[in-house]
């Protein structure tokens, strides 16, 4: 097993799409920082301009993130059953399930180096271009994330899973999309009618981190409640367990 | 009860597909140091084989023994003494030959870096190492697939059409290769190939596939006896005449083609009691040769035979 991780590592980080990847969301961030600065530089009266707005956004856009991970999910597979990379491994005597779990332990890895990157270009650029508004936003920042990892991880595992299942990497996307965003907007609906689809979209990932509701200050996320944090935190750790154990069951099964 | 002296041994392998049988019931034997070649149409089953002794995919029914393992995880075990390419060997295509190469040495834990450059020698693709995987052309992809599976040593190499794809020197090159390796290392070497004359100079024992079943299993000696000279002889009366074979000259080692040509096989210096035989006994002789038979057309005659029955 450490071989194969090791390996993954190797792979992964030998490749440009992690680069590519961390490289865009952190352009992504900075550039946002630059041009809230820019604006409060240039224009009278721009009341935006602060870490309070600038971490907020992110923070109210936790969905965001959870698509990035479906691509992480993309680049650790490496559309490895089209290239048929996988069956030197299985060729060699490695088991399917050390295999699987390889590429979720480097994922998980992967991911974290890039969130770690882009939110620390985050809050650094925003202190150094913009208003202070107080710790309070920036731990406001970190506390959602932390509740929303076990999430994020989810919707990597679910689309390696789902990879696995379909075959393809394009159909895997679209099982993505419609596992993890479009069944729980459904069942988010039903919930206006149905008061047991009501309890069972408070505990879908994609409802939990994505929707908001307005607070007396600003929004008030899932995780802004102790109780919401840890549900967001268990309901995330269910999802990595269920979409390994499916994964697993897939690759056991599937011929290559 | 397993043979020491046989590395693989399927017993009853069948593996099917919906409705099409892709292994039909196919007991074979591969005897350790051999070089076995795997003769079959396209569809035969030849890379279906291949991939459930590697554990690619699944049988239907039917068991195999790898070395004395006869399930999963020792199978497992031992495949790590075995190095294979089947199909076209699949690399990551933006990698290039070393790390490719490297890739799949610290997922074996093979130690030692430089045992990537030996291969890459080995197979003479040390120049092409920087290369990218997709910028390579088939013949260098297929060396590349042969240095991974010489990679961990092996003890057993099962090549899917080895030399797909190369150009005539890097066939010769290729071939003195696995040679040397089964001469000077002994390992064995179960390879498929549909170039059948690329078999006849390297094969020590052969199975022939067709639909899915195994025909024939012979060693390339006996087959070498089977693929020499025979006789082709067409005549007016052809059961007649073979009839009077087994009497007069008592010679069993015939066949009868569906047009009514016979081939005798076996050792056939002076032809003349042949065609003595058939203008003694008023049959009308419309042609006699002495013909040589190459692998190809003893595998068509076997594959005809096959569909037949």
């Amino acid at each position: 097993m450490t071989n194969c991780i090791k390996s993954e590592f190797y792979r992964v980080f030998h490749t440009k799409s992690v680069y590519l990847m961390t490289g865009a969301c952190l352009l992504v961030v900075l550039l946002y920082n630059v041009i809230l600065w820019c604006m409060a530089t240039f224009t009278m009266d721009f009341p935006w301009a602060t870490t309070k707005y600038a971490f907020s956004t992110l923070e109210a856009d936790m969905h965001i993130p959870l698509f990035l991970s479906a691509v992480m999910g993309s680049v650790v597979v490496s559309d490895e059953l089209k290239h048929r990379t996988i069956n030197n491994s299985v060729a060699f005597g490695l088991s399917r399930e050390q295999i699987y779990l390889a590429r979720v332990i480097v994922g998980m890895a992967a991911s974290a180096v890039c969130l770690l990157v882009t939110e620390a270009g985050l809050i650094g650029s925003g202190y150094l271009l913009l208003e202070n508004s107080g710790s309070v936003y920036t731990l406001s920042l970190l506390k959602g994330t932390v509740a929303c990892v076990p999430a994020w991880i989810a919707g990597m595992v679910a689309f390696i899973s789902l990879y696995y299942a379909t075959g393809r990497e394009s159909i895997g996307i679209w099982s993505w999309i419609l596992v993890m965003v479009a069944v729980p907007a459904v069942v988010r609906l039903l919930g206006m009618k149905f008061e047991l689809c009501t309890r069972l979209s408070s505990w879908l990932l994609y409802t939990m981190i994505s929707y908001t509701e307005p607070g007396e200050e600003w929004l008030i996320y899932s995780w802004s409640t102790t109780g919401g944090f840890l549900k967001c935190q268990e309901a995330g750790i269910i999802g990595i367990a269920l979409f390994i154990v499916l994964g697993i069951l897939v690759i056991r099964r599937r011929e290559l | 009860m397993i043979n020491s002296n046989v590395i693989i041994q399927t017993h009853q392998l069948t593996k099917q597909y919906g409705q099409a049988l892709a292994l039909d019931h196919v007991d074979l034997s591969i005897p350790k140091g051999s070089i076995y070649g795997l003769v079959g149409n396209n569809g035969a089953g030849k890379t279906t084989l291949l991939k459930i002794l590697l554990g690619q995919v699944f049988p239907t029914s039917g068991s195999f023994s790898l070395w004395e393992a006869q399930e999963e995880t020792a199978w497992r075990r031992n495949r790590r003494r075995c190095g294979a390419i089947i199909e076209a060997p699949g690399f990551y295509p933006n990698m290039t030959a070393v790390q490719n190469l490297e890739y799949y040495r610290l997922q074996r834990g093979i130690p030692g870096k430089e045992k990537v450059w030996e291969k890459l020698k080995e197979v003479g693709l040390a120049d092409a190492a920087h290369k990218k995987f997709r910028q390579m052309s088939l013949g260098m992809k297929q060396r590349l697939g042969l240095a991974l599976a010489l990679l961990g040593e092996p003890e057993l190499l099962l090549l899917d059409e080895p030399i797909n794809g190369l150009d005539p020197a890097g066939i010769i090159e290729i071939r003195s290769l696995l040679q040397k390796l089964n001469r000077e290392k002994h390992i064995t070497i179960l390879i498929s190939s549909h170039i059948l004359a690329e078999l006849e100079n390297m094969a020590t024992d052969y199975a022939f596939l067709s639909r899915g079943k195994v025909i024939q299993q012979l060693s390339a000696k006996r087959l070498h006896e089977l693929c020499g000279t025979y006789l082709e002889i067409r005549v007016t009366e052809p059961e007649r005449y073979t009839a009077l074979l087994e009497k007069e000259l008592h010679q069993r080692d015939y066949k009868v083609l569906p047009d009514g040509t016979i081939h005798i096989s076996g050792q056939l210096e002076d032809v003349t009691p042949y065609s003595k035989l058939a203008v003694e006994q008023g049959i009308g002789l419309l042609a006699l040769e002495r013909r040589e038979m190459q692998l190809e057309d003893y595998y068509m005659h076997l594959a005809e035979d096959a569909e037949r029955r």
